[in-house]
């Protein structure tokens, strides 16, 4: 009788877990979302270096356990430190993410090209070209244009983008 | 004794019977309810800035922080959402409108991106009520190919998680009630539930390349999208 309840048992195990996934991939990806949604509530410097550490923390467990760095952890990091200033620094982790993950390269290489060129004449055409014309409100951004904000951080890639484009997504 | 063990028996049968039925509602092999995804090879996925529809205003910048970890897990690789979401803010696309009008094709050209995530946070949203009160979280996924246009995967779901302890969640009409106790104290906490949400919902995907299932789960049953 007891046999047969085990057996019984040992059936619904094996058929339920056959409703979950069977095998999946091996990711060190610890808190982030917990980290970045602390970020986003409450964005102060102490956060930003909480999510910080935690991206670092990330790509070191991931290579104590030699497993892969999650996708976009290296190019996020990378990112950050661009934003500070630290080009150099940002662009190699940025290349990281370009090696890691070829299907990451067309973006990086965008990244680290508008981050390097910083005081060039503009790099490849905006994403946005064909929306402008399209979208009416044209005189609502011009004013915004003549006058970029005065306090930017001036190595962050951005600021490329942010000259010959209306900031739009500020309103 | 002999008696006990019998009703013991029967009752352990009936659960499990019972527990194999709570995991089958209506059900569809993801091959034939996603055939895009097995004709492209999709590798990449762009996420774009959510759709809010929800009467939170701060949805669209929470939701985006809890997206990224699970597409990855299915196998994808996944553009860093953060670093897109500050991209298209300075290239003026972070608004709904200005992305509608954008036709997925573009995003191959700039990121190189091989299929496009289309969001919308359609509930996210707090009630209380005298002893107790929930915390939902519902989303619409919709994923594009940037080489034609078409549509290669649709889902959405509802979480919604009692904060006295049980959750419910809605997949394509389904209720599914499990307990989840980490959410009890954390009221106002929307990330547990929206990962909820996005597990119940991307689970239904065909896996990525780097899932070992990659190319042979086109028999997974997936609960039929409405």
């Amino acid at each position: 009788m007891i046999r047969y309840l085990l057996l019984v048992i040992a059936a619904t195990a094996f058929l339920l877990s056959a409703c979950a996934h069977q095998e999946h991939i091996d990711y060190a990806w610890g808190s982030y979302s917990k980290t970045l949604y602390a970020y986003k509530k409450d964005p102060c410097n102490e956060k930003m270096q909480a999510h910080k550490d935690m991206l670092l923390k990330i790509i070191s467990d991931s290579k104590e356990r030699s497993i892969r760095v999650p996708p976009g952890v290296y190019a996020e990091y990378g990112y950050i430190l661009l934003k500070e200033g630290r080009t150099a620094e940002g662009v190699q982790y940025l290349q990281l993410e370009a090696q890691t993950y070829p299907e990451s390269q067309v973006f990086m290489q965008r990244l680290i090209t508008q981050a390097t060129t910083v005081k060039e004449p503009p790099p490849p055409p905006p994403l946005e070209t064909p929306v402008k014309t399209e979208t009416p409100p044209t005189m609502v951004k011009e004013p915004e244009n003549q006058a970029p904000p005065p306090v930017q951080e001036v190595p962050s890639p951005q600021n490329v983008t942010a000259e010959e484009m209306p900031k739009e997504g500020q309103k | 004794m002999r008696n006990f063990l019998r009703t013991t028996v029967l009752l352990a049968s009936l659960l499990c019977i019972f527990m194999l039925f709570a995991c089958a509602p209506e059900k569809i092999s993801k091959k034939d309810a996603f055939p895009g995804m097995y004709q492209e090879t999709t590798l990449s996925i762009l996420v774009l800035p959510p759709i809010n529809e929800s009467t939170a205003a701060d949805a669209k910048e929470y939701y985006s922080a809890t997206i990224a970890e699970p597409l990855t897990y299915m196998g994808y690789y996944v553009f860093p959402v953060e670093v897109v979401m500050d991209v298209m803010k300075n290239e003026g696309a972070y608004d709904t409108e200005t992305l509608m009008n954008l036709p997925p094709q573009k995003f191959k050209e700039y990121f190189g991106a091989d299929a496009v995530m289309y969001i919308r946070i359609t509930q996210w949203d707090t009630s209380y009520y005298v002893i107790g009160g929930h915390v939902s979280v519902g989303v619409a996924l919709d994923l594009k190919s940037t080489t034609t246009g078409a549509e290669l995967w649709s889902y959405k779901g509802v979480m919604r998680v009692n904060t006295s302890g049980s959750t419910s969640g809605g997949v394509g009409g389904l209720l599914a009630g499990i307990i989840v106790t980490a959410i009890k104290t954390a009221t106002q906490d929307y990330v547990p539930v929206a990962r909820l949400a996005n597990a119940m919902v991307i689970s239904t995907m065909p896996c990525g390349k780097y899932h070992p299932l990659h190319g042979q789960d086109q028999g997974s049953q997936v609960i039929k999208p409405q």
